[in-house]
C-alpha cells in the first residue's frame, strides 16, 4: 500500500427547520431518510449481525450492560430506516442526525468524490421531505450548534492489525492535534457553548475531552478505539472521530491522505529500519487534550505545546516532523529520483505528498502575515478552508464594525455550512478554491475563473450515481440495483438474497474482504457464464468479454438469472 | 567533463527561469489581493440585508441534539 488503502467517510448532517420555531431533529431525520429511500429497495434490511461497537482496539470488550444505550449502534430503534445508496453507501438515522456513509474507496481523491455524492443525495432527500411534510427542512454540513451539541464527521482506514495499537494511538494523537492547521473548517466562537467570542481553526476541537476511548457521543476522545473491522482478521479499521465537516476539497483530501500516509509508515517502519519509537518519544505531548484546544484557538499558528519529555514544540513543527518521517520512509522503501523525491509507487501518493508540502508552505506564509495581509491571500485561501471563512467573516466584521460575538457573524458561519446553494456563501466561493475532481482539476487556485459552477448537489442531479469499481461496494450496489426485490439484507461485509435452491430460502454471501468483489472480478466471473450486454449496457458501453469499460458494469442479459445465481457464479470464480 | 558542464548549464537556466517565475507572481500580487477582496465583498453585498433581518432568528433556532 501507499496512500492507497480502503477508506471512507461518514457524515452526520444537522437537520433543522429553515423558518424558526421548535422542531424535533429526530423526527426530521426520519423524514429525510425516508425521503432518500427508493420504493424498490425500501424493504431491504440493514444486517447488524457483523457490527460490534463494544469491541475495544486496546484489547477486551465493554460489557453491554455497562454501555450507554447510544453506544449500542447495532441495536437501533425499531423503526429505523436504512437506505442503501445507489453508489453502495448507506443513508440512515444516527441518533438525532441523518447520516451518509460513503461506499468503500481506495484512495483519498475517490473518497472525497464519494463524500460529495452524500451532499447531493441528502439535499435531494431534504427537498423531497420538505414537499412531503410541508415543512422547510434545512441541512447543514458542520459539527456544532454553538449551544453545546456536536455531531461527527468520521474517517475510516483499513490498516494492518500487526502494527501495535499503542503506536497507532501515539502517532495519531500527534497528527490529530497538529493537522488542524490545514484541515480545520473554521468556527465562530470558543468553547462548547461559545462562552468566549472569537474564531478558531476547527469545529470539533472544543468537544474533545479525553486522549483515548471507546465512546463517541460523550467525553469524546482524540483517538477512538472502536474495533469493528468489517474486514478480514489481519486488518483493523481505524475509526477517526476528530475531523471537521469540510466544504473545501483540499483540507478533506489532505486529512484522508496524510493520515493514510502515516498509517503506511507505521505498517512499513520495521521492514525499512525506521525508528518509530524515537519519533514518538520526541513528539509525545504532555497534555494532548489541552494541545488540541490550544492549536485550534491559536490563529497565530505559533503556540508552544509542552512535550512530555520536556521543552515545547509547535503544531507546525510537529507536522514537519511527521512529513519528514514519511519522506524518510519513502526514500528507504522506494529510493529517490534526482531531486531527492521518493519514487512513490502511484499518482495519488505523489499528489498527496505535494499537497502536504504545499500545506506546510501555506501555513508558514499565513503564520508570518498580519491580518491585513491575510485578508488578501487568495492562493492560500483557495486551499485552507478556515482561512477563506475567516477572510469572509473578518471583512463582514470590519464592515459592520462589530465583535465576533455578533449574531450576524454566527449566522454567516452557519450559512457557510448550509447545503442549500441559495443560502450558502461557500457555493459562491467554491469556484475560487482548488477543486480536486479529476475532470475539473486545477493545479492552482489562482488560475480559477470566478465563473459560478453548479453546486455539487446540482451536478449530481444530472449525473447518475455509480459505485466505486474497485471495492466490494460495487457488488453491493449492483445486486441491489439489478434485483432489488430479491435482496433481503445488506451490511458492509455481507449480502443476503432470496434463493429457491436453499433450505432456508436465503443465500448469504460473506464479503469480508473489501478489496474483492470488484467490478472487474465480478465481470470476469459473469463473462465465463456467457454474459452478454443488456440494452442499458450497450448504451453506456460496459461489460464486453469480461472487461469493464467506461467505469461501469451493467446487468447481464439473461432474464432468468437470479441474484442468487449471479452471486454463486461470482463466489465460485472467487474461490477458484 | 562535458556531461557535468551541461548539467551546470541547465541548472543555471533553471535558476534563471525560476527567478522570472518569481517576478511574475510578485507583479500580480496586488491585483490578486484586490480581486480576493472584491469577490468577498460582492458576496457580503448579496447577503448583508438577509443577515441584518434574520441572523438572530436563524442562529437562535438552530438547536441540535448531540451525535457521534
Amino acid at each position: 500500500m501507499s496512500v492507497k488503502r480502503v477508506m471512507g467517510t461518514e457524515t452526520e448532517y444537522a437537520v433543522s427547520l429553515a423558518h424558526a420555531g421548535t422542531y424535533d431533529p429526530v423526527r426530521l431525520s426520519f423524514a429525510v431518510v425516508a425521503a432518500a429511500a427508493d420504493p424498490r429497495t425500501a424493504h431491504i434490511r440493514w444486517d447488524y449481525q457483523r457490527e460490534d461497537p463494544v469491541n475495544d482496539a486496546r484489547g477486551g470488550r465493554l460489557a453491554r450492560s455497562q454501555a450507554r444505550p447510544d453506544m449500542l449502534t447495532d441495536e437501533p430503534q425499531r423503526h429505523i430506516t436504512n437506505v442503501v445508496a445507489p453508489n453502495g453507501g448507506r443513508i440512515y438515522v444516527d441518533h438525532a442526525h441523518p447520516e451518509y456513509s460513503a461506499p468503500e474507496t481506495t484512495d483519498p481523491f475517490a473518497a472525497v468524490r464519494y463524500d460529495h455524492d452524500g451532499d447531493g443525495l441528502m439535499l435531494a432527500a431534504a427537498r423531497k421531505a420538505s414537499e412531503q411534510t410541508g415543512a422547510a427542512i434545512a441541512l447543514h454540513r458542520n459539527n456544532v450548534d454553538g449551544k453545546g451539541a456536536s455531531w461527527g464527521t468520521h474517517e475510516n482506514y483499513m490498516m494492518l492489525r500487526s502494527v501495535p495499537f499503542e503506536q497507532v494511538a501515539a502517532l495519531m494523537t500527534v497528527h490529530f492535534v497538529s493537522r488542524q492547521l490545514y484541515a480545520g473548517s473554521g468556527r465562530v466562537g470558543l468553547g462548547e457553548r461559545c462562552e468566549t467570542a472569537g474564531f478558531q481553526l476547527s469545529q470539533r476541537a472544543d468537544y474533545l475531552h479525553t486522549a483515548i476511548g471507546l465512546q463517541t457521543t460523550f467525553d469524546r476522545p482524540i483517538v477512538n478505539t472502536r474495533d469493528e473491522p468489517h474486514a478480514p482478521g489481519e486488518y483493523r479499521r481505524l475509526h477517526v472521530i476528530v475531523g471537521d465537516a469540510n466544504r473545501m476539497d483540499t483540507p478533506q483530501a489532505l486529512k484522508l491522505g496524510t493520515t493514510s500516509m502515516l498509517l503506511w509508515m507505521l505498517e512499513n517502519a520495521q521492514s525499512c529500519g525506521m525508528d518509530i519509537a524515537g519519533l514518538l518519544d520526541a513528539t509525545r505531548l504532555a497534555d494532548p487534550v489541552a494541545a488540541v484546544h490550544t492549536v485550534s484557538h491559536d490563529l497565530g499558528l505559533a503556540a508552544e505545546l509542552p512535550l512530555e519529555g520536556g521543552g515545547t514544540i509547535t503544531a507546525w513543527q510537529l507536522q514537519a516532523r511527521l512529513l519528514s518521517a514519511v519522506y524518510e520512509t519513502g526514500a528507504r522503501m522506494y529510493g529517490t529520483d534526482s531531486r531527492g523525491e521518493p519514487l512513490w509507487p502511484d499518482k495519488p501518493t505523489v499528489r498527496i505528498m505535494a499537497m502536504w508540502r504545499q500545506a506546510m508552505a501555506d501555513t508558514a506564509a499565513v503564520r508570518h502575515a498580519d491580518d491585513d495581509e491575510r485578508l488578501g491571500m487568495a492562493a492560500e485561501a483557495s486551499r485552507l478552508e478556515w482561512l477563506l471563512k475567516w477572510q469572509l467573516l473578518e471583512r463582514l466584521r470590519r464592515r459592520l464594525n462589530c465583535s465576533w460575538s455578533d449574531s450576524r457573524m454566527a449566522a454567516l458561519d452557519l450559512r457557510w455550512a448550509a447545503l442549500d446553494p441559495a443560502v450558502s456563501p461557500w457555493e459562491k466561493l467554491r469556484a475560487r478554491t482548488v477543486c480536486l475532481d479529476d475532470d475539473k482539476q486545477h493545479s492552482d487556485g489562482e488560475q480559477l475563473s470566478s465563473n459560478e459552477q453548479p453546486s455539487a448537489a446540482e451536478q449530481l442531479q444530472t449525473a447518475e450515481i455509480q459505485p466505486p469499481n474497485d471495492t466490494r461496494a460495487w457488488l453491493r450496489a449492483w445486486i441491489v440495483k439489478r434485483w432489488p426485490d430479491q435482496v433481503v439484507a445488506v451490511s458492509w461485509s455481507r449480502i443476503t438474497v432470496r434463493d429457491q435452491d436453499s433450505k432456508t430460502g436465503l443465500l448469504s454471501v460473506d464479503m469480508s474482504d473489501p478489496q474483492r468483489w470488484t467490478a472487474a472480478s465480478c465481470a470476469d466471473a459473469l463473462a465465463d457464464d456467457d454474459v452478454t450486454q443488456n440494452d442499458d449496457a450497450a448504451q453506456n458501453g460496459t461489460v464486453q468479454n469480461g472487461t469493464v469499460q467506461n467505469g461501469t458494469v451493467q446487468s447481464p442479459k439473461d432474464a432468468t438469472q437470479t441474484a442468487a445465481a449471479a452471486l454463486k457464479l461470482i463466489m465460485n470464480a472467487s474461490a477458484a | 567533463m562535458p556531461q557535468q558542464f551541461q548539467r551546470n548549464q541547465s541548472q543555471q537556466s533553471d535558476a534563471a527561469q525560476s527567478d522570472e517565475a518569481q517576478d511574475a507572481p510578485m507583479a500580480q500580487q496586488s491585483s490578486k489581493q484586490a480581486d480576493q477582496s472584491d469577490a468577498l465583498d460582492s458576496i457580503l453585498d448579496d447577503i448583508e440585508s438577509t443577515l441584518e433581518s434574520n441572523a438572530e432568528e436563524y442562529v437562535g433556532s438552530f438547536v441540535q441534539k448531540g451525535g457521534q
